[in-house]
């Protein structure tokens, strides 16, 4: 056997070697590519893992939860959500600073924008910047029939059916305090609260780069990238040399 | 040195930056000649659902501002854009858009979406009804690399011309 032929016997071997070993890659890395190129219409993007185990293994930490009383419920804020109790409600921008009972309504005070929720939790509306809202907020409390937040020095009442805020100066205000979530309930807010953290398409971002099995994961990604070379090079001269054989 | 500026240009148009183009009391200020009643639109299920199929948007809350003199009714709605919302101000005068404006955005890329250019296409658009969907009258040219931006703009022209319709200005007749 010439030393030519012995080289390509070698190189076909390689070549078959590297195929079967590549292929699971190719299949994962194909099928991950086709999903991040149509995130948006499998809507990837705004889906969540909701696993334990996977939450687990992204190490999400348990979120900050800030939280009030009203009435017998408890209102709190996690990762910008609002829960009702352990029930999720809305999001809310800047940290929530006290909720207020109204006749018609409730309001959820965070330091960029109020939410107004009706007795049934359905949003009646936010009201931010856009209305020319004081921000940002530090306290918020019950004056009379309004809600009454702090905002730098001033004390402000909010009129949120005229959307007229006006200084107030000799009023008192029953301030909203944050108080300590029983731990039933922290436990169901920090559950809902986790699973708005990490995205499908991150999880499948993280698959199709090796990131998910983390350095050890990328590091095969990258052997696998210089196989997919040789894999390439070593057909192009098996085909080459195949087809000189047959000429020759 | 020169590399570490390269670098930082590089990486500027992936940096979100919520930019106030206007604000809503400059919008409103432009918008009429006086002071406009504000007014509340409420939404019910019928409202939302219609919204919800024929736009494709969804309106989670229970009412919506706007401001409204004669046949003229401003709208400052929102939409998300790829990751961001963007805050657009739209007037509407006898069920055409008068003005859109590009109020607050947010995106790190499809800013072009903001400029004349592109905003004025929307002008004298009306609602049309196609194959039980809602869209504009006009023809409304896309951006590369902005699509996304550009689908939430034309999603919230439509809302807009939809909730105009919804009101007591829709059937304004001027008193001679």
């Amino acid at each position: 056997m010439s030393r030519k032929s012995k080289l390509r016997r070698n190189i076909t071997l390689w070549h078959k070697r590297i195929g079967v070993t590549s292929a699971v890659f190719v299949f994962i890395l194909s099928a991950t590519g086709f999903l991040l190129n149509h995130t948006s219409d499998f809507s990837l993007d705004s889906r969540y893992i909701t696993s334990s185990w996977l939450l687990k293994l992204y190490s999400v930490k348990s979120p900050e939860i800030r939280s009030y009383k009203l009435g017998d419920d408890w209102i709190s804020q996690a990762e910008g959500s609002l829960f009702f109790n352990a029930e999720y409600l809305s999001s809310c921008d800047g940290q929530l600073m006290g909720t207020v009972s109204l006749e018609n309504y409730w309001v959820a005070v965070c330091k960029k924008s109020s939410v107004l929720f009706s007795f049934e939790n359905s949003v009646i509306e936010i009201i931010d910047g856009t209305f020319g809202l004081p921000a940002p907020i530090a306290r918020a409390g019950l004056c009379g029939a309004y809600v009454c937040v702090r905002s730098g020095e001033a004390d402000i009442r909010l009129n949120f059916e005229s959307l007229e805020w006006v200084g107030i100066v000799e009023q008192a205000v029953l301030w909203s305090r944050s108080e300590r979530l029983p731990s039933d309930l922290a436990a169901g807010v920090e559950l809902v609260s986790k699973s708005k953290v990490i995205s499908v398409e991150k999880l499948v971002l993280d698959l199709h780069a090796g990131r998910f099995f983390g350095w050890a994961g990328q590091f095969v990604v990258d052997v696998m990238a210089l196989c997919f070379c040789l894999f390439a090079g070593s057909g192009i001269y098996v085909w080459a040399s195949k087809r000189q054989k047959s000429k020759s | 040195m020169t590399k570490y500026w390269f670098g930082f240009l590089l990486l500027l148009p992936t940096i979100a930056v919520s930019e106030v183009l206007k604000s809503s009391e400059q919008f409103i200020a432009e918008a009429f000649e006086s002071s406009p009643k504000r007014e509340v639109l409420w939404l019910n299920q019928e409202i939302k659902a219609q919204v919800r199929d024929e736009i494709d948007y969804q309106l989670n809350q229970l009412r919506v501002r706007y401001w409204a003199q004669g046949s003229r009714t401003a709208w400052i709605l929102e939409e998300v854009g790829k990751e961001e919302v963007i805050t657009i101000g739209i007037v509407v005068d006898k069920n055409k858009i008068e003005h859109f404006d590009v109020l607050v955005y947010r995106e790190s890329r499809g800013g072009e979406i903001k400029h004349g250019f592109f905003t004025k296409q929307f002008i004298g658009a009306g609602l049309t009804q196609a194959r039980s969907k809602m869209g504009l009258s006009e023809r409304i040219d896309g951006i590369t690399g902005a699509t996304l931006s550009v689908r939430a703009t034309k999603k919230v022209a439509t809302l807009a011309l939809f909730l105009h319709q919804q009101t007591d200005y829709a059937t304004h007749v001027e008193k001679k």
